[in-house]
């Protein structure tokens, strides 16, 4: 079962990384780059989460004995809460230039933006 | 008291970015005012770490009063004490700097949230310098790279792109450092620098482990810009504003190789990279092709801002090169010239934006006119360039002189032939300055002299001065680095 989980995680790094290296459009580069962060996310999750646990929330304050291997590490779930956070701040700002080149080039198609970037001398 | 210095020192001016925030669209008048006690206040607390850790060697400070590895820990030795004093030095400057170089550049609608984001980039460069926690590096690369890419996007529509590509490569590099953090979590369950240094000795000849280093280090050479990664960095900074600038250039890419120091050295410490691992030839590869391509390049351009833009990869293979040489020497050397260099772009930095503003261009016949018409800007760039150079008394000499004893001790003599070479091509290169001034055909009409404005020159000369004397009170330097190094050295 882990491995199951560590392998979609290993090919949608490898989904996102070969979309933001290979694309020539900018928004797919984007997105790639999101489906990277996806797997990391997946990938660290899965380092977390045990065989038959639950949600590390304790419902009753623990009466009768906690098991640690009752509950899902929460340290890797607070971890990517953060990188979410993160991710969805590059990915606000990565879209927000996109648009911004898009406006000034009428492209998101990297070969028509540097077409268009090659200036006399720079 | 003394242990709050750690926290001042990065909370300051994190909490100068929230006033700006908040305060500068209700009243723009105040906001140079905040920005100027922010700094100052800033370069006290730094002053007053340094002096706590000239006695104490070392300052924690416990988050919520946690004690790792459960909870989250600021860990300042005297390196990183060495960072924060060197980072709220040239901010300050670059503050300085920007009061006059900013409304040349920006209209006065977004200098608030110019300045917010500017404050939030200083602190994350502190942050990175004090915390001992290495999932909290990834977060404050992300604080620094956000805050960043918005800073260089201001510089228009020619920064749109190559800032693009920038916030590819590096969220790239740190998604690759976030998997090797991920590794080492896998193997060891901690996340504090200190405890992952005890723990991980157990595990050393785990593959998770190779694995985990060759991530991390790969995504700290995309986000500090070593040779073959270094595509991003000279497109994003040329396009940028010059205050900007100021900021990013020196520290963007200084505190990332400390990063790389402070893991390679402290958490899989020197003997795993040199025994063990034995990754030594390649890393030192690495660096050697950083120092001539760059070199290369210096000589290739004909803008300033470029040729300081490569001379920032090249200095890059110095410093690396240092770390991985693994000689109590060499290692001294990296981290002095972590904060010359980044006094030196600094500086050097400042030249460019007061030539392309007050001369209208940043071309080599630009710069020769500088030597006629703003002298004070010239004083600076000559002394600049000596330190580029590496003559005696600048701190240039001092750290080069030390790479090159450890080249020389480990045995790696092609590092050393590149550093020698880099100083060559540093001399060829100011003197086509120099050459443009003595021999350029003149006019008969003497070009007048510019005043540079005092928000130019006070940051240049004082920068020109800390240059000379941080060269001078090497011997301090040298014995209050020696004392916090990373066990293993030769």
């Amino acid at each position: 079962m882990t491995t199951l989980s560590y392998s979609v995680a290993i090919i949608l790094m490898t989904m996102g990384l070969w979309a933001m290296l290979s694309k020539k459009n900018l928004i797919k580069k984007l997105m790639g780059l999101a489906i990277f962060q996806t797997g990391i996310i997946l990938f660290f999750i899965s380092m977390g989460a045990k065989e038959g646990a639950t949600i590390p929330i304790l419902d009753h304050h623990g009466y009768g004995g906690i098991y640690s291997d009752d509950y899902a590490n929460p340290l890797t779930q607070i971890l990517m809460l953060t990188a979410i956070v993160v991710g969805v701040a590059t990915l606000g700002l990565g879209l927000a230039l996109a648009r911004k080149i898009y406006a000034h080039y009428g492209s998101f198609n990297e070969d028509d933006i540097l077409a268009n970037l090659r200036e006399p001398n720079e | 008291m003394s242990s709050q210095w750690a926290f001042l020192a990065m909370g300051i001016p994190f909490f100068t970015a929230l006033i700006m925030g908040s305060v500068g669209y209700a009243a723009p008048r105040f906001m140079r005012w905040i920005g100027a006690t922010g700094i100052t206040l800033a370069v006290f607390a730094s002053i007053g770490l340094w002096s706590t850790v000239s006695t104490d060697e070392y300052v924690s400070y416990f988050f919520g009063g946690w004690l790792p590895p459960i909870g989250i820990a600021l860990e300042v030795d005297r390196i990183s004490a060495l960072m924060v004093l060197m980072v709220h030095g040239v901010a300050a400057l670059a503050y300085i700097f920007s009061l006059k170089a900013l409304p040349n550049e920006l209209p006065a609608s977004k200098h608030p949230v110019y300045y917010t984001l500017y404050f939030l980039l200083i602190s994350g460069f502190v942050a990175l310098a004090v915390t001992g926690d290495v999932f909290n590096v990834y977060v404050l690369f992300e604080v620094c790279a956000l805050s960043g890419y918005a800073l260089l996007a201001m510089g228009g529509k020619k920064a749109y792109v190559p800032t693009f590509n920038y916030v590819l490569m590096g969220s790239l590099g740190a998604c690759f450092y976030l998997i090797g953090v991920g590794y080492l979590f896998i193997k060891t369950g901690t996340l504090n620098m200190a405890h992952l240094a005890d723990v991980l000795p157990t595990v050393f000849f785990s593959r998770s482990i190779l694995t985990a280093f060759i991530l991390i280090t790969v995504g700290l050479f995309v986000k500090m810009a070593l040779f073959p990664f270094h595509g991003w960095m000279p497109n994003v900074y040329t396009k940028a504003p010059v205050s900007t600038l100021c900021l990013m250039a020196p520290l963007g890419t200084k505190i990332c190789v400390y990063v790389l120091l402070r893991v390679v050295g402290y958490v899989f410490s020197m003997e795993y990279m040199t025994n063990i691992l034995a990754v030594q030839p390649i890393m030192m590869t690495l660096a050697t092709l950083a120092i001539v391509v760059g070199t290369l390049y210096v000589v290739y351009h004909r803008h300033l801002t470029r040729i300081i833009m490569f001379i920032i990869v090249s200095e890059i293979g110095y410093m690396v090169g240092g770390i991985f040489l693994g000689q109590m020497d060499s290692v001294i050397g990296a981290v002095y010239h972590i904060a010359a260099d980044a006094l030196m772009t600094v500086t050097l930095v400042m030249v460019a934006g007061v030539v392309r503003h007050c001369l209208g261009g940043d071309a080599i016949a630009d710069v020769a006119m500088m030597f006629r018409r703003l002298p004070t800007t010239a004083i600076a760039f000559v002394i600049v360039c000596l330190s580029v150079i590496g003559v005696p008394p600048m701190p240039g000499f001092f750290s080069k002189f030390l790479l090159i004893k450890g080249a020389f001790m480990s045995g790696y003599y092609g590092f050393a032939v590149a550093l020698l070479i880099a100083s060559l091509t540093a001399v060829f290169l100011f003197f086509r300055f120099f050459e443009g001034y003595f021999y350029m055909k003149t006019d008969n009409t003497a070009p007048s002299v510019i005043q540079e404005p005092w928000a130019y020159r006070i940051p240049l000369v004082v920068a020109a001065i800390g240059l000379v004397g941080f060269g001078l009170s090497f011997s301090y330097w040298y014995g209050f680095i020696k004392l916090a190094l990373p066990l293993g050295l030769a």
